[in-house]
């Protein structure tokens, strides 16, 4: 039986994005199509043929725009609101104010708004909401001693009552607004004979759940017409309901997504980019040196000390002076070594273009004595090159010795001690001085060094990641999952409008 | 972002001379700009004895993968030999460091042992006939060079690694390493 009687009403839910005072709603109304609303023979029959042909096709659409809760009235509240006398409450002291404004004018297709309190607000199941703890309250009274004889006498049918509220939700926030035709007859003076309305789109926003409640829902004016009426009486007039959401565009959500994904995009490239380079015009050398061992010396219990003369130009940041450890002896493959194992790191900064003098590393190395004395056992000089690349080096130590052989002998043997050299620079540039002693060989000193040098490349180095494949096949999948969603929610929806339905 | 990784094994220990088995445990440690994606950057080698020409052959597998966004704080390994006697007591007859190599390509690499002495006569006696040997506190001091002047150690032998580096994406970043 529900089949054989025609309704194309059904109920649209909007989940709001923005606030409301931004949409627009549009209700379209139209007379029907029908034979009585042709025009009459013997009204057009003077007339031109071109004017006739335009009255045919002119069109009979009246649209009606309203702002959310924009009050606009019909011809009875304008008479009504006029005067006075007739408004008592806040609401229609306003609604006087807002007549005397000489724009306002009457209009057929007018609305209530929430201030009104015309119609009832919607229902909504609580279906899934756990019990409140009021709820729990109203429990605990009616388990009250004194009053169980009463709840005793409860009638079954109040029971049931009780028992199908529960499910209601009473604390769902709602503001309505209405828009109404007025067919009301009115006389010469404006006055009402015959009062007539028809609910025409009915607005719900919950502002517990931010959502936009439309009956009936948005219909197109030419394809699926809603007629005008009001239970089993059906006007003359078709009409259409548009709402506009104002900003809101097709595809802004995936624009959204995209940007979104867009900034994740920048920000991982800029992380994977973030490589610590030198300043433009500036180039970094990190030398690793390495004092790997020292042979073939005569005393036992050895250090190496080292000095490391760095030219002006370059910064560095770095021990420049220092000594390993005291390393007594092993013996291997029929000699004594000395093991140090020392790291030395070094991180130079020098402007590129410029010519620099090398790097010296001095090594003096050292014994100690059973009885503490220390005694230099030979001098060494290296000259750093700070081409990339990994070098190994044998060192032949040297020390000076007077040149009496006695002398220098006994000098040892007594008294030990003291660094022999002074100024290093004999080292570095012995022709420089003149030398009143003589070297003798010492032993050896295995060293072992690494470079390293960056400079801001003239190379572009902003490639793309690997991971660049990855994170669009990443984008691919939020996309699909998006979809997937908007398909669930849309849904989701359209189950809520199947109560209606029935 | 560079890649750097480090392939290898740590092959043996030479002329530690030592009468009982001995083992390694090595950690590989980097800069702050360093992160380990894959691999293990510490473990522990098999124990073994050493054989007629002074060797203990551990062939213990390395495979770590680096990433960097700086080249400061290149890996460094850190050694440390333990031997193990026939009761089941174990102590450390040596440490050692060195960086990895920086060039691409196959390296052999013998790093320096030592290990803190015996300074008095009461202890060389006591490490002789009893065992144990001094322990560093803070291990800091392997491979950083600054505070070790206060050590006096005894040299011990070398262990040899044999390192594969391959690089990637270094250039890109104007680094140059040949």
């Amino acid at each position: 039986m529900q089949q054989l009687k025609k309704n194309n009403k059904t109920v649209g839910i909007y989940w709001l994005k923005e606030s409301l005072e931004n949409v627009t709603i549009v209700v379209k109304v139209k007379s029907k199509e029908e034979i009585m609303t042709l025009p009459k023979f013997d009204e057009y029959k003077d007339r031109s043929y071109e004017e006739n042909i335009h009255v045919l096709n002119k069109t009979k659409i009246n649209e009606y725009k309203f702002k959310w809760q924009e009050k606009m009235f019909s011809t009875h509240e304008f008479q009504k609101y006029s005067d006075t006398y007739n408004c008592s409450t806040e609401t229609e002291l306003k609604y006087h104010d807002m007549i005397k404004d000489p724009e306002m004018k009457p209009q057929k297709v007018f609305t209530y708004v929430n201030e009104d309190y015309h119609l009832p607000l919607p229902v909504v199941e609580n279906k899934n909401k756990p019990a409140s703890v009021p709820k729990l309250n109203t429990c605990f009274e009616k388990l009250n001693i004194n009053s169980i004889g009463s709840f005793k006498n409860d009638s079954t049918s109040v029971g049931y009552l009780f028992k199908s509220q529960e499910n209601i939700s009473d604390h769902e926030q709602w503001v309505t607004m209405h828009v109404v035709l007025d067919n009301s007859e009115y006389n010469e003076e404006s006055q009402i004979l015959f009062k007539q309305e028809y609910n025409l789109v009915s607005l719900y926003h919950n502002i517990t759940q931010n959502y936009l409640m439309v009956v009936p829902d948005v219909n197109n004016l030419h394809f699926n017409p809603y007629n005008v009426e009001d239970g089993d009486n059906i006007l003359g007039y078709e009409y259409g309901v548009d709402i506009d959401f104002g900003k809101e565009e097709k595809g802004e959500d995936m624009e959204h997504l995209l940007n979104n994904l867009l900034k994740k995009w920048e920000k991982k490239k800029k992380q994977l980019l973030n490589f610590e380079m030198p300043p433009l015009g500036m180039k970094k050398t990190f030398i690793t040196f390495e004092i790997v061992s020292a042979f073939g010396f005569e005393m036992d219990n050895m250090y190496i000390e080292f000095q490391i003369k760095i030219p002006d130009d370059i910064t560095v940041n770095g021990d420049r002076k220092g000594r390993t450890h005291v390393s007594k002896s092993s013996r291997s493959e029929d000699d004594e070594v000395w093991r140090f194992g020392h790291v030395l790191e070094l991180e130079l900064e020098y402007a590129t273009g410029i010519e620099l003098s090398r790097l010296k590393v001095v090594l003096e190395a050292i014994s100690v004595d059973w009885w503490g004395r220390h005694r230099t056992e030979g001098y060494s000089c290296l000259t750093l090159t700070l081409e990339p690349g990994e070098y190994k080096q044998i060192l032949s130590c040297s020390r000076p010795e007077e040149l009496d052989v006695v002398e220098a002998e006994s000098r040892r043997f007594f008294v030990g001690g003291c660094h022999l050299i002074k100024d290093l620079d004999v080292l570095i540039n012995p022709q420089m001085h003149e030398a009143n002693f003589r070297y003798v060989s010492s032993g050896k000193i295995s060293v072992l060094w690494r470079t390293l040098s960056q400079t801001q490349s003239s190379v572009s180095h902003t490639y793309l990641p690997d991971t660049s494949t990855d994170l669009l096949k990443g984008a691919e999948a939020v996309l699909k999952q998006y979809k997937k969603a908007k398909a669930t929610l849309a849904a989701a929806t359209k189950s809520f409008t199947k109560p209606e339905e029935q | 972002m560079a890649e750097l990784h480090i392939i290898g094994q740590i092959l043996s220990a030479i002329d530690f001379k030592e009468p009982n088995s001995l083992f390694c445990r090595y950690s590989v440690q980097s800069g702050p700009n360093w992160t380990l994606i894959s691999g293990h950057s510490e473990g522990q080698t098999v124990s073994g004895k050493e054989n007629f020409k002074n060797c203990v052959d551990w062939i213990h597998p390395l495979d770590l993968h680096y990433v960097c966004k700086g080249i400061q704080g290149w890996p460094k390994i850190i050694l440390q030999v333990s031997c193990l006697d026939s009761i089941g007591r174990s102590w450390v007859v040596g440490y050692g460091c060195c960086t990895i190599p920086s060039t691409p390509g196959y390296h052999t690499i013998k790093v320096p042992c030592w290990v803190p002495a015996a300074t008095t006569v009461t202890e060389r006696l006591r490490q002789f006939f009893i065992g144990g040997a001094h322990e560093l506190a803070q291990t800091d001091l392997i491979n950083l060079g600054s505070d070790r002047f206060k050590l006096i150690t005894q040299s011990k032998g070398d262990i040899e690694l044999n390192i594969c580096i391959v690089l990637r994406n270094f250039i890109q970043f104007g680094v140059e390493y040949k």
